[in-house]
């Protein structure tokens, strides 16, 4: 038994420590014999041997004294497979995101949610009751409001600029990791650069749903007291078919707002620039796929920024919603594997 | 470069020698690492300096155990190559000066080794872990290249949080002992954009200390720091090479060849890329010379420093004898340069390696056992053809060069000139480094 089986593990899960404990007692070993007859690696092995050792005497009495991590486990922890070193980032990009801008860009888009349901029911008037989208009925009508889809209407309305505001803030991060180089502070720590990744995307991912169910709720408080305040009968909103349907909104929206993320994120692994990364998800999203729609309408089927919102907003008339799901999920694929493959190839310079 | 690229390919050694050094550099080595053993045999293996262009295999092999052993290491971007063919041997426990001028290809150099830069060619390892497979050594080597790289809205506290956890070596306790290590336990709630550049120096430090690295990489730790952030941060780098409690030796050479015993208990090896030259000299036992991407250098400060010239400074109490006393000294061997009230007579390298020679066998402890006689060969020799003591006697420098001087005194006392100042000074490191880049070019003809 070792003083590390004495001890309380780190986070890590011990049982990996544990292999590793063993791996790395024995990789000095496989060390020598790998560069057989290398008289440096031979020493190495020696060297690793007396690591074994030291590793008890290492600095961080304080941590044994306590019951903290022995040198050992602290030293010997780190190595693991894909899904552990995506733990780790997850873990990591978790506590990273635990800062006032993070929770300043959950209250914009609770915000968001909010401006968007006050003007949904503020400016609604008393036309037929069809759902907004399309370019002739960008706002609902009363009618429409007082339908199952009435108490999240503005959520979904929003959901296209959270879209937008996710795809320009991811490119933004990850651009930003290389022009002030921390990226390289963190490959120094953890080489396994797709793994990162992953952890990190399902890190910001993660606070995303969670802002958004927190949106999704402010939007349903904001419809209930804009509805009394402009006389719309909400008895439908209640129903078991209205609350089925408010949660494959919510879905439909983390879903679009994901691949806005993605895009955003292969956006900046490619152009690594915080600056240029912002300028060109704002210029192709805002502008200039609205500008190509507005001169060919069958745009929104198939350029993807659109295809993104489409599939926020669950669908439109031209677009549908399966055949929209489909290429979105295409561009998401398509996109991230550029990605990937940019962090996963190129030198990091920074 | 063939052979490293073979190498690569390969997977794993050249075919080696049963020491392990490749067969033409067990043929060139063989002497050394086969007739002369313990600290002596190796300290003079990694005392050796390494001619670049000359192709030499590796002379220092053999010499211990290594931290970082690559060979033919390249890197080129399209046709432009910034990192030549380079073979890198730091020994484990060194604390190792990289030093080279801008765009000389250190930073670079650094960022392959550590996995951040994929090298063109090249083979070997650190710690003991292919090159190849950074995720193997990564954990056990904490880095700071160029400019610390923070995140400026978190707290330094949350920065090292972050980076351990990713590392799988997160305690809060830890974060703490690194924090208190470098001296920034009371701000370590502030936001780093708070900091000075200097308090951001030493979080990146912090940030290289977590996992309590056995390889420490520091590249230019004291760019942009005042004269009073460059002593913290040398005093830093001093005890950073300190582990255990248990002091490390720091005599050129002998600390190297000898960091593998009890001594030692659990050597840290430390590389330090640097323009402050006189700062390397201070803290370091190794060094590296990069030059245009190709290596002109490595070993002990002192093997620098020995292949270089040594001078005299003889100030005669009469100007009028400068004449004559800078005639003296030409009849020597020594190349003078006469100033206005004084003259200085330099050894040429080659004779000067000679007198050095026995200090890298004999390390800095050595008996002060002079031998005249060996002097007195050197200088006679320089005249007459006589050849130079071969490296590796035991003769005192220190005791060759009070020869060399009472020589000189005695010369200049005979032909009736009395001398007000004689004083011998070597080199620094500065001047060798500049000579060598300079030149652009290895120390073949200097040292071997």
């Amino acid at each position: 038994m070792t003083a590390q089986h004495l001890t309380t593990p780190p986070f890590d899960s011990q049982v990996l420590d544990g292999q590793v404990l063993d791996g790395q007692v024995t990789s000095g070993e496989a060390t020598a014999g790998q560069t057989a007859g290398g008289q440096a690696a031979g020493g190495q092995a020696a060297g690793g041997q007396a690591a074994g050792g030291r590793d008890h005497r290492a600095r961080g009495a304080l941590a044994r004294a306590d019951g903290g991590p022995s040198a050992s486990s602290r030293r010997l922890s780190p190595a693991g497979g894909f899904l552990l070193t995506v733990a780790r980032s997850y873990r990591s990009e978790a506590r990273k995101l635990r800062r006032r801008s993070t929770v300043a860009a959950v209250g914009a888009l609770a915000a968001l949610s909010v401006l968007s349901s006050v003007l949904s029911f503020a400016l609604a008037d008393d036309g037929p009751p069809t759902a907004p989208g399309g370019p002739d009925n960008l706002l609902p009508t009363l009618p429409a409001l007082a339908t199952p889809a009435g108490l999240i209407l503005g959520f979904r309305i929003a959901s296209t600029f959270t879209g937008l505001l996710l795809l320009v803030l991811c490119a933004a991060m990850i651009a930003a990791e290389y022009n002030q180089g921390t990226i390289r502070m963190v490959f120094m720590r953890e080489p396994r650069r797709v793994a990162w990744l992953a952890g990190r995307m399902g890190a910001i991912l993660s606070v995303l749903a969670v802002a958004l169910v927190g949106a999704f709720v402010i939007s349903a408080a904001t419809a209930v007291l804009m509805a009394q305040i402009r006389g719309v009968d909400t008895g439908r909103w209640w129903t078991d078919d209205a609350l089925r349907r408010a949660g494959k909104d919510y879905l439909n929206v983390l879903i679009g707002t994901t691949f806005f993320a993605v895009a955003g994120t292969t956006l900046g692994l490619l152009i690594r620039s915080t600056t240029t990364a912002v300028l060109v998800a704002f210029a192709w999203a805002f502008p200039l796929e609205h500008i190509i729609e507005n001169a060919w309408p069958d745009a929104t089927k198939y350029l993807p920024g659109l295809v993104f919102a489409n599939i926020s907003t669950g669908g439109s008339d031209v677009a549908g919603y399966r055949g929209t799901l489909l290429l979105g999920i295409l561009y998401a694929v398509a996109l991230a594997v550029a990605g990937v493959t940019s962090l996963a190839r190129r030198d990091v310079t920074a | 470069m063939t052979q490293s690229t073979q190498q690569r390919r390969g997977e794993g050694r050249p075919a080696s020698s049963p020491t392990g050094l490749p067969a033409t550099a067990a043929a060139q080595a063989g002497t050394q690492t086969g007739t002369q053993t313990g600290t002596q045999a190796a300290t003079r293996a990694t005392a050796r300096v390494i001619a670049p262009s000359s192709g030499a295999a590796r002379p220092d092999e053999g010499a211990g155990p290594a931290a970082i052993d690559v060979r033919g290491l390249s890197k080129r971007y399209g046709r432009r190559t910034v990192v030549h063919d380079l073979d890198l041997r730091i020994p484990v426990g060194a604390v190792a000066g990289f030093i080279g001028p801008n765009g000389a290809g250190k930073t670079t150099t650094l960022r392959m080794l550590l996995g951040l830069v994929r090298p063109t060619t090249g083979q070997g390892s650190v710690l003991g872990h292919s090159l190849g497979e950074p995720a193997g050594y990564l954990p056990r080597v904490g880095a700071l290249i160029e400019s610390p790289a923070l995140y400026p809205r978190l707290s330094a506290r949350r920065n090292l949080e972050s980076l351990a956890i990713l590392a799988g070596q997160y305690h809060p306790r830890l974060v703490e002992e690194v924090l208190d290590e470098v001296g920034l336990g009371e701000r370590a709630d502030d936001e780093v954009r708070s900091y000075s550049l200097g308090m951001k120096q030493r979080l990146a430090i912090a940030a290289a200390l977590l996992g309590d690295p056995d390889l420490l990489v520091l590249d230019e730790p004291t760019n942009g720091l005042d004269p009073m952030g460059i002593r913290l941060m040398r005093e830093l780098i001093r005890d950073l090479s300190i582990r255990d409690g248990r002091p490390r030796t720091t005599s050129a050479g002998g600390s190297v060849a000898t960091q593998g015993s009890a001594m030692i208990a659990r050597p840290r090896t430390v590389v330090v890329s640097s323009h402050l030259l006189a700062e390397v000299e201070q803290i370091c036992d190794w060094i590296i010379v990069v030059d245009r991407g190709e290596l002109a250098y490595q070993g002990p400060p002192d093997g620098l420093l020995s292949t270089g010239a040594s001078r005299v400074t003889l100030r005669p109490e009469h100007v009028d004898d400068l004449g004559m006393l800078a005639d003296l000294a030409a009849g020597l061997g020594l190349t003078v340069d006469r100033a206005d009230d004084l003259v200085t007579a330099t050894l040429p390298a080659d004779v000067a390696a000679g007198l050095f020679a026995g200090r890298r066998a004999t390390g800095a402890g050595a008996d002060a056992g002079a031998d005249v006689g060996v002097v007195g060969g050197v200088v006679g020799g320089v005249g007459t053809g006589a050849g130079v003591p071969p490296a590796g006697t035991d003769d005192d420098p220190q005791e060759a060069m009070r020869a060399l001087l009472a020589t000189l005194n005695r010369a200049a006392h005979a032909h009736g000139i009395t001398l007000v100042e004689i004083a011998p000074s070597r080199v620094t490191l500065e001047e060798r480094y500049t000579g060598l880049v300079a030149r652009g070019a290895g120390l073949t003809g200097d040292a071997a």
